[in-house]
């Protein structure tokens, strides 16, 4: 129910405006701590020394690389069922952020891969799999603005965004389907995993600075979207007029 | 568990590794940085395109009024 009551574009838009505060001081803090913690204190891998430090970004991005391209597909499928016009402003936020996200991944991997692989690319499935989730991201948000009429262009961002999903388990399973220079995954939800404690500790820190880093951004963008499309409403202008009054 | 590094320039070295490990934190940060100043500029914008609108429109009505 309160789920249903966040899709009112003005109410996400006054809390948002109390939440992003402190979600600002939130993930800043945790990002510079988990930084500090991953690049000057863990200790560096016995066999990459400190080029491995490089995890303490690759692995964050990558997963809310994926994670946020869930989220971005399961607003455009909500948009598409419920016809909730604040999904469609999420997806196309999702979007943009997701796309940075990957490009960061994708950045991060190339220059880690110069000093432990010897290159800063290969077509191997895992790295070729991430390059196709960009495209994707860069596909919806050229999908979205490629329409004149803008709900025509949302639900087809929203159908492409869908179709796209089939990516994620493909990448996510890629290192283990086939011989990849990628090395497996760090962290298993399912089993141990393959990284010492002191290693592990920092990057877990890191992740949830990242997830809430990622909120921050989902709020910042979706304001100004409902801004932009609710420009003409009566509480926007009641907002504008109690501004201009504060201002004289 | 303490420091790894002794000194500013073995921070900056990072046994030979620092050219890769600071170019990758630094370009990530660039780009957070981006996402947080872009959307809050395009509200801003937004918002001052909107007040902007309706100073013209109560202007134009209070000159009407005048014209009376």
């Amino acid at each position: 129910m309160w789920l249903y009551r966040l899709s009112s574009p003005k109410l996400f838009y006054h809390i948002s405006g109390r939440v992003i505060p402190w979600l600002f001081l939130a993930s800043i803090t945790i990002l510079v701590i988990g930084l500090f913690w991953g690049l000057l204190i863990a200790p560096p891998d016995a066999r990459q020394g400190d080029s491995f430090r490089i995890i303490y970004i690759h692995v964050p991005s990558s997963f809310l690389a994926l994670a946020g391209y869930y989220f971005m597909a399961g607003a455009g499928a909500v948009g598409l069922v419920w016809r909730t016009k604040i999904s469609f402003w999420f997806m196309k936020s999702a979007a943009s952020i997701g796309a940075s996200m990957t490009f960061i991944a994708l950045f991060t991997g190339a220059i880690w891969g110069r000093p432990s692989w010897g290159t800063y690319w290969v077509w191997d499935a895992r790295v070729t799999s991430m390059l196709i989730l960009l495209f994707l991201y860069l596909g919806v948000m050229a999908m979205i603005r490629a329409f004149d009429n803008k709900e025509l262009g949302q639900k087809n961002g929203a159908i492409l965004a869908l179709i796209g999903t089939v990516n994620v388990p493909i990448i996510y399973k890629s290192v283990d389907w086939w011989h990849t220079l990628h090395q497996p995954a760090t962290l298993k939800l399912t089993s141990d995993s393959s990284i010492h404690i002191d290693m592990l500790q920092p990057l877990l820190v890191m992740i949830v600075g990242f997830y809430l880093f990622y909120a921050l951004t989902i709020c910042l963008f979706l304001r100004a979207e409902i801004l932009q499309h609710e420009q003409a409403t009566s509480w926007v202008k009641d907002l504008c007029v109690r501004r201009l009054r504060k201002s004289g | 568990m303490g420091m790894q590094f002794s000194t500013f320039y073995e921070i900056i070295d990072m046994g030979g590794h620092g050219v890769f490990v600071w170019t990758a934190v630094s370009v990530s940060l660039l780009i957070f940085l981006t996402l947080i100043v872009l959307p809050v500029a395009e509200h801003s914008r937004i918002l001052k395109n909107i007040e902007l609108t309706m100073e013209f429109e109560a202007q134009s009505l209070r000159n009407v009024d005048a014209e009376k």
